[in-house]
């Protein structure tokens, strides 16, 4: 691996930040993740050679070798490598908390990138993509679809993004994502802050649909240590509430209930059938995108 | 009320916790964040905890600063008023009741003849009088009422055994210096004083005058007017002014013991030092002006041409040893004219000032010191007490 490549690798949201052009963002990301290595094939009928076996009773004779069977009088069948085809879902949580920012980087930011290095990822193997915008108490779809101006839309929908509002109820998320019969892979970026556990049961609901559920969590390095320092005032981004508070008197308390409750959600979170990653601003990208990559693996 | 009352500009401390609370409750550095629920079940509780105990913390730190201030400042607790208390006796100089113009013009001597209450005249025996109309002469005779001026503090003490504890006395009459002389008695009734429509003429008396060379005196004269009095001196020349007494005054004094002998001894000094006297202590009476003794006149004294003073052996160890021997010193130039009308501020007359507690005023020093440590001992424990929750 050369080492531009492997600086790829380790790109991290603040860098990506100096990157205008999303898509050109996205690209950065997955090139430096040596694309293909991980897509999921099965033999079957296609167009790359994969081996030859006997004819069995029963197969389809158009894919009968004749030029073996002229040279050989045997007949074989010709067998290539299909490429599997997956539809990826993108829910992305655009709520009024996304807009907390640490070192100039928000968490609508980098979700932003990741769902955009994701989609690059799917569109590359040739999945089609789908992108769900929740916030302000509705979710905004984009049906899944294949086409390369598809991803450009989606692309272009993604860079126009704001956080606001609050999650939306489970009637209007049920009416964006179920008319999708298709099983696929649901991808959840978002904060998972829950004003009672909304979010929990829509990835109960969509696990529950069969749905190949990947949840993203987005935390800040900051906020997860509790790392304040003095006598502050944190302001609830959703709500407006404010708390005053000494951040050193404060800390070991606010970072064990946090911890506890990541311990909570990991564990509903994996008892409705879903995987839940945590990922932290100041992190590259390359591990999550991991995680995307082997469950798509498992999954086709 | 206050022993020290200017301790109480000590009150301007408090601002310093206010100030302390304005300075916490400044903005903030605000951080936005995703999420309060990891910390909001524990804020809830802790910050109506911490709206409550910040401004009652701010109400114990004054509370303590205030009871520390006042403690410093020698409050004293009772009501101070006449009447209030369990018994009251008003004392009357008899002249004032007699004077119609003034009792008319007095709004508290016409309030008394109005309500015709009972009062006792401020002579010897403290008669009671019962007030039927003013103006009319008292039968009070002149010796008495000499008396009863010359002894106030003599009436007093006799009242004083009239008024039940923590009861008080008004006493209607004129202050004058020769009512007010001599040691202050220490009386368990509160004393108020009223001087009835105070006159309002200087008064002005020769203190004293002595020779300070053969052709000069020098005077000390006292003047008087309703809101105090005072002296000033002036050097007087010529062979007129000349005193009677300038020559040295030789004193013998004679004792039982030599601590009592150098009692005499400084009390002649004393009274030949505010005299303006020269004063000599010789040994053998035989050459002596003036003889100071604590016993009997032997007859050989007697027979001397010297002068004899006799000091009572209860003064010799008293503040009065001075006055006494004033008293007889023969050559006492004061002028003191027994009816001497000068008037002396009430300041200058209340007796018990400047030490003598109230009986009907209790000392709220201690009371106050308790309450300060109560306010610390809850202040402390309110501000270091273990915290469940954000500050």
């Amino acid at each position: 691996m050369s080492g531009g490549a492997l600086a790829y690798r380790f790109v991290t949201a603040s860098t990506l930040a100096l990157v205008r052009d999303l898509e050109l963002a996205a690209h950065i990301v997955v090139d430096g993740m040596m694309l293909g290595q991980h897509t999921s094939r099965r033999a079957g009928a296609g167009f790359e050679f994969s081996q030859y076996r006997s004819y069995q009773p029963g197969d389809d004779l158009r894919r009968l070798d004749w030029k073996l069977l002229g040279r050989s009088d045997r007949y074989f069948v010709r067998e290539a490598e299909t490429e599997t085809s997956v539809t990826v879902r993108i829910l992305l949580d655009a709520t009024g908390s996304m807009a907390h920012e640490e070192a100039g980087v928000s968490k609508l930011d980098y979700a932003r990138y990741l769902a955009a290095a994701l989609m690059l990822l799917a569109h590359r193997q040739g999945d089609a993509v789908g992108l769900y915008v929740l916030g302000d108490g509705r979710a905004v779809t984009h049906r899944p679809r294949r086409e390369p101006s598809h991803l450009h839309r989606l692309l272009h929908e993604l860079e126009r993004i704001q956080p606001a509002g609050r999650w939306p109820v489970w009637s209007a998320l049920e009416r964006a994502v179920t008319p999708d019969a298709e099983r696929g892979i649901t991808i959840f970026l978002g904060d998972f802050h829950e004003r009672g556990d909304e979010i929990r049961a829509a990835v109960k609901r969509l696990a529950g649909a069969r749905h190949e559920v990947i949840c993203f969590q987005v935390l800040g390095d900051v906020e997860r240590a509790f790392a304040y320092r003095g006598t502050i005032t944190l302001e609830e981004l959703e709500t407006g509430r404010r708390l005053d508070l000494v951040a050193e008197e404060s800390r070991d308390l606010a970072t064990a209930t946090l911890e506890q409750q990541l311990r909570d959600l990991r564990y509903a979170v994996e008892e409705s059938g879903a995987a839940l990653v945590p990922c932290l601003l100041a992190q590259p990208f390359e591990g999550p995108l991991r995680e995307y990559l082997g469950r798509r693996s498992r999954y086709a | 009320m206050f022993a020290s009352p200017l301790w109480l500009y000590a009150l301007a401390t408090l601002a310093i916790p206010l100030a302390l609370h304005l300075w916490s409750r400044r903005p903030r550095q605000l951080i936005r964040v995703g999420s309060l629920r990891h910390i909001a079940d524990l804020a809830e509780a802790r910050s109506w905890s911490a709206r409550l105990t910040e401004p009652l913390l701010l109400l114990l730190r004054l509370g303590l600063l205030t009871a520390v201030v006042l403690a410093l400042a020698g409050p004293r607790i009772g009501t101070g008023r006449l009447g209030s208390t369990a018994s009251r006796l008003v004392l009357v100089e008899p002249e004032l009741l007699e004077d119609t113009a003034l009792v008319r013009r007095d709004p508290l001597l016409d309030s008394l003849a109005r309500s015709r209450v009972t009062v006792r005249l401020l002579v010897p025996g403290l008669p009671r009088v019962q007030l039927d109309g003013v103006g009319s002469d008292l039968g009070v005779p002149e010796e008495e009422r000499r008396s009863g001026r010359a002894a106030l503090w003599d009436l007093l003490v006799a009242a004083d055994r009239l008024v039940t504890p923590g009861g008080s006395m008004l006493v209607i009459a004129r202050p004058r210096v020769v009512r007010l002389g001599g040691r202050r008695p220490t009386l368990a009734a509160r004393v108020v004083w009223y001087d009835p429509a105070p006159q309002a003429e200087r008064s002005e008396w020769l203190a004293g005058r002595w020779s300070v060379t053969p052709d000069s005196a020098f005077e000390v004269a006292g003047w008087g007017t309703p809101r105090g009095t005072g002296y000033r001196s002036r050097m007087l020349d010529g062979p007129a002014q000349r005193g009677a007494a300038d020559a040295p005054v030789t004193v013998v004094v004679q004792g039982r013991d030599s601590a009592s002998r150098q009692r005499l001894r400084l009390a002649a000094f004393a009274v030949g030092t505010m005299l303006g006297q020269q004063v000599r202590v010789a040994a053998e009476p035989g050459r002596a002006d003036l003889v100071l003794t604590t016993a009997a006149p032997s007859d050989s004294l007697l027979a001397a041409p010297h002068r004899i003073a006799r000091v009572s052996p209860a003064v010799l160890r008293s503040s009065a040893l001075a006055d006494s021997v004033l008293a007889q010193w023969p050559w006492n130039r004061l002028v003191r004219d027994p009816d001497d009308p000068r008037e002396v501020s009430l300041a200058q007359a209340m007796p018990g000032l400047g030490g003598t507690a109230r009986p009907d005023q209790r000392d709220a020093r201690p009371a106050l010191l308790l309450l300060a440590l109560m306010f610390f001992a809850v202040e402390r424990w309110l501000a270091t007490r273990p915290r469940r929750g954000p500050a």
